[in-house]
């Protein structure tokens, strides 16, 4: 018995207990195909475009906290995957991405659908591999599966020339092969000594104000429990970052919300008023940080990653352990002590509950906060639909929320919620997205319409690139340059053309029947019209600190 | 403060490393100043010097991104005053022999005497004079080599390793 290169691929995967993948067939790719044709035991879904599978596969990942894989063919097929792997990059996110290649002996000679991927994307994976040999294959697999999890997780890309896909050899010699691992060198080693944990301790003993900063790490770890525990231990206040939405439910004790350029004012004060920032699982970003030469002047920053590039890229904090979040907060837990720091975590929370609601896109997500619960999964689109969301949905449970953070990837909303809906058939997916980045991969609704998925496709309407209106009316004299949507497709007729009901909403009394069109089982999509000069605030100007928000009306 | 820095790495050989190498310096505008590669005393490794100039926040984050390069199995800092420096240069002239001039030949090789330079081809017309050195001995003594008409310079760019027992 012989198995050749494709069929191993689809074998390995399986049995690294993959079930779905994303893809987008072609010519360098056609014997995986051939070999995925009567294969059992890993489901593919087409996609219309491969930057979908890509993103498909990241929304799989984010909200399973498992490995998404995806695949195209070579040359273009694969060139339209970076924009995926890229978002997946920026956010830490584990997608595993396969690729075909022109034969080996056709590498370099610019062949039909040649392109140098492992060249494309080495700043924007954590490894790549180019197979080499059909040998080397399932070792590569399994590698490249454990290597996207370990660690910060991040893509990795196999490029598999065609050949190889359809060399064969025996199974003896599979199996062999298979069980060959080379030990992987743990690239993110804890760098901390029991020491460090008990000055961890004392520093928040002895802080007065300290703020609690909840990045996207401690989702990877699985550190949600654990942080939960030490914020009730100490009665602490604590903030979040766009990816760190969910570590805690929005309603937790003491939780102020997002920070950052559009954070929630109050969060923002809070990390400025603070005298102790402890930073878990975040990296800085421009966008959390605006100036850093003055982010959270009076308070001293303890800053807790895995990955060491990490300390001191951005900010430099005055004390910092390397390790995984949910091991090094376990160990500080274990120590004992007791500190109470809820007179502080009230003082700043009861601002938070003075803030009023403002009206339009936000009294839709306000509609959406009354009948959305732990069994929903929000995905949202790039913009201000997006820093909405963020500000004002109400989550309980981690890996429910999915957004394109880091990358800001118009186009990520609908096929991240259809690799959502496929990772949690039994979770309601609602994507958010508005009307310009909708139209950027709106072919991939036809999957709602293939697969019976039922994901909600909400387009908050307002007929242009809001967020970069909004800069150009608050940075650029309103000189509105090029964010005109006016003239828009018919968002309705769209939706029937691919078989998908749909529901518009002009006005505010009839927002309450998003409701019912979201009960049922059967996707949807609904165009929400909102107003253009609708901002979000508060923002931060980009490079300034929290004195120079702007609230806004 | 920026000044000569001195990177050195620990790499599996395998194709594409230099690409991810020299991809995370060119992704921040980094420049380098030198590289140099080639086998060391351990199988399927390939030893790695960089150098650039650098200030000591960029030479960190450098170090702590190439440290996490799958391929990449070692990374330090090579400190010049704890590390031994040195670069190859060979320098090619030309021979004049003339009435004015006088015997060339003989003044190439006592210059090259004095240099401590190697000549490694001496003909009537043109020489070629090895240096080994560390990088600014090389820079003043090429030159000195320009009391002759230079026609060629190669350096190879510097290749460091610590003193003592550690690597």
């Amino acid at each position: 018995m012989k198995i050749n290169g494709a069929t191993i691929v689809l074998e390995t995967l399986k049995r690294l207990g993959v079930t779905d993948i994303f893809g987008y067939p072609g010519g360098a790719v056609i014997p995986i195909y051939d070999a995925l044709y009567d294969f059992e035991g890993v489901k593919h879904y087409l996609v219309r475009h491969e930057q979908g599978a890509a993103h498909a596969a990241d929304g799989y990942a984010r909200t399973k906290n498992k490995v998404g894989v995806c695949i195209a063919t070579s040359g273009p097929g694969a060139t339209n995957l970076v924009t995926g792997i890229m978002t997946s990059y920026m956010d830490s996110i584990p997608i595993l991405a396969i690729t075909g290649q022109v034969s080996s002996e056709s590498l370099g000679k610019d062949s039909f659908q040649e392109s140098d991927i492992c060249g494309i994307t080495a700043p924007i994976t954590k490894h790549n591999y180019l197979v080499k040999t059909i040998q080397e294959l399932p070792r590569i697999i399994r590698e490249a599966y454990s290597l996207a999890k370990s660690g910060r997780p991040g893509p990795v890309l196999v490029d598999i020339p065609k050949d190889i896909q359809l060399q064969k050899i025996s199974i003896e010699e599979f199996e062999k092969n298979w069980l060959y691992q080379k030990k992987l060198l743990d690239k993110f080693k804890r760098k901390y000594i029991e020491k460090d944990i008990e000055i961890f301790r004392d520093m928040i003993l002895e802080s007065e104000k300290p703020v609690f900063i909840l990045g996207g790490g401690i989702l990877s770890s699985g550190a949600t429990k654990t942080v939960k525990k030490l914020l009730k231990r100490v009665s602490a206040p604590s903030v979040s970052t766009l990816m760190g939405m969910g570590v805690v439910p929005s309603n937790f004790p003491g939780y102020m919300g997002m920070i950052g350029m559009h954070g929630i004012y109050t969060a923002n004060k809070a990390v400025e008023e603070s005298d102790l920032v402890i930073a878990i699982g975040m990296r800085f970003d421009d966008r959390i940080v605006g100036n850093k030469n003055s982010f959270a002047k009076n308070a001293k920053i303890i800053h807790l990653d895995i990955d060491e590039a990490e300390i001191g890229k951005n900010i430099i904090p005055d004390f910092s352990i390397i390790g995984d979040a949910r091991e090094i907060l376990n160990k500080l837990l274990s120590l004992d002590f007791e500190k109470d720091f809820s007179q502080w975590k009230n003082s700043i929370f009861k601002r938070k509950t003075e803030e009023a609601h403002q009206l339009n896109q936000v009294s839709v997500l306000n509609q959406i906060n009354t009948f959305i619960d732990d069994n929903t999964i929000i995905v949202t689109d790039v913009g201000q639909h997006q820093m909405f969301a963020a500000q004002h949905l109400k989550f309980g449970k981690p890996y429910n929320f999915c957004s394109s953070s880091g990358a800001g990837t118009m186009g990520y909303g609908i096929p991240a919620a259809i690799g959502a809906q496929i990772a949690n058939p039994d979770k309601k997916v609602i994507a958010i997205v508005g009307d310009g980045g909708f139209q950027m991969t709106q072919q991939e609704l036809i999957l709602l319409n293939q697969y019976s998925l039922p994901v909600k496709v909400i387009i908050l309407n307002n007929n242009a690139l809001g967020m970069v209106r909004q800069w150009q009316e608050l940075f650029h004299n309103k000189r509105f340059s090029q964010i005109d949507l006016s003239i828009n497709p018919d968002f309705m007729k769209l939706a029937d053309a691919y078989g998908i009901e749909s529901l518009k909403i002009s006005d505010r009394s009839s927002l309450s029947s998003i409701e019912e069109a979201i009960k049922n089982n059967k996707p949807m999509v609904i165009e929400v019209l909102v107003s253009k000069d609708f901002n979000v605030y508060p923002i931060i100007p980009p490079g300034k600190d929290f004195k120079d928000t702007l609230k806004g009306a | 403060m920026s000044e000569h820095r001195y990177i050195l790495l620990l790499v599996k050989n395998n194709a594409g490393v230099l690409h991810k190498i020299t991809g995370l310096f060119v992704k921040r505008g980094i420049n380098i100043e030198t590289i140099n590669s080639g086998e060391c005393n351990l199988k399927n490794i390939i030893r790695i010097t960089v150098t650039g100039i650098w200030d000591e926040y960029t030479t960190d984050q450098l170090i702590a991104q190439l440290k996490k390069l799958f391929d990449v199995l070692f990374v330090k800092e090579l400190e010049s005053k704890n590390s031994i420096i040195k670069e190859l240069a060979f320098i090619k002239i030309e021979l004049n022999n003339s009435e004015e001039n006088g015997c060339e030949e003989s003044k190439i090789k006592e210059l090259a005497e004095k240099l401590n330079g190697k000549i490694l081809e001496i003909t009537d017309k043109n020489a070629i004079v090895q240096f080994v050195e560390n990088p600014i001995e090389i820079s003043n003594k090429i030159s000195s080599m320009r009391a002759f008409k230079v026609l060629e310079i190669l350096r190879t760019g510097s290749i460091g390793m610590n003193k003592g027992m550690e690597i």
